[in-house]
């Protein structure tokens, strides 16, 4: 679904990644653009496999909302100092916005298998699919986060 | 005394004029429509438009509402005929729903200075921050009221 193996741009890089989580399995590739040290996400695509899709409007609400909560904590670390949460508003945990969203599309596998979650699979491969996506941009390995720590900044 | 006009009702209220207009609107005239997000101006949970404009009213001393006009989410259309309501229930926008009200009020306040909004424009008039991440269907709302308006 994602044209997997297509030649892209210079800048441009893919990343894949696959989780079983809450009793289903997701795979996910990212596509990010890295300008300097700046990136982008700019697609991704999901497929989850959670045995049968009861409702899938709201799975894939679920899952989309999922990317971006992933996303999210890309940028910013929870950090605990003497036992306190230093993030404690939206001025110091900023989470992705509508304009750093990048266009997401979600397929289900109907396996047939026993039902599991949705509701939090769609985080669980996104970092991994991500830095993936930037060392296949940039030949750059990222193997902690948050991204601030290799000098990248997500835009 | 205070004096504005809340969905084209006239109110006075005895209030600090320091007060948020949001706590003004929650407490004092119980439309709790509008959430209490992060008090610093940062999320757009807490957005009502005050002359047509969107403004964050966890941020904005109810003293600066005298003698305006102030729309809340309960003012947009009591039977969901505003287009925007509309699109928001076309594409099943919420999840946990909490920040829906300052999105959509949001979006109809851009609607009304762009009917046609473009991405571009999307991206930069909708700063509210959703938790849930339903921005992809935020956006698609949004182009999808413009064809309804």
């Amino acid at each position: 679904m994602s044209g997997w193996g297509r030649s892209l741009p210079k800048g441009r890089g893919r990343g894949l990644a696959l989780a079983r989580a809450f009793g289903g399995y997701v795979a996910q590739v990212v596509e990010v653009s890295v300008a300097g040290k700046d990136v982008k996400a700019r697609h991704v695509w999901s497929a989850l496999d959670c045995g049968q899709t009861l409702d899938p409007g709201i799975a894939a609400s679920n899952a989309e909302g999922g990317v971006v909560w992933g996303l999210s904590g890309l940028r910013t670390e929870a950090a605990f100092v003497n036992g306190t949460l230093q993030q404690t508003n939206f001025d110091r945990f900023e989470p992705v916005h509508l304009w750093e969203t990048p266009t997401i599309e979600t397929r289900f596998v109907e396996s047939g298998a026993k039902v599991g979650g949705t509701g939090e699979l769609g985080p669980v491969p996104t970092h991994a699919a991500f830095c993936n996506a930037v060392f296949a941009a940039t030949g750059e390995r990222i193997r902690s986060l948050p991204l601030s720590r290799h000098g990248f900044r997500l835009v | 005394m205070i004096s504005f006009t809340v969905n084209n009702r006239a109110v006075q209220v005895d209030a600090d004029p320091e007060t948020p207009l949001l706590w003004v609107l929650r407490d004092d005239l119980g439309l709790t429509g509008t959430k209490y997000g992060c008090g610093i101006a940062a999320c757009g949970a807490c957005t009502v438009h005050v002359g047509g404009q969107p403004v964050r009213s966890c941020s904005l001393p109810v003293a600066a509402a005298q003698g305006k006009a102030i729309t809340t989410i309960e003012g947009l259309a009591a039977d969901r005929s505003h287009p925007v309501q509309q699109a928001w229930i076309e594409h099943q926008v919420p999840q946990c729903g909490y920040c829906q009200s300052g999105m959509i009020m949001a979006a109809a306040a851009l609607l009304k200075v762009k009917p046609a909004p473009t991405d571009a424009d999307i991206d930069a008039a909708i700063t509210n921050i959703c938790r849930c991440g339903t921005y992809a269907r935020i956006r698609k709302a949004i182009h999808a009221a413009a064809r309804r308006a």
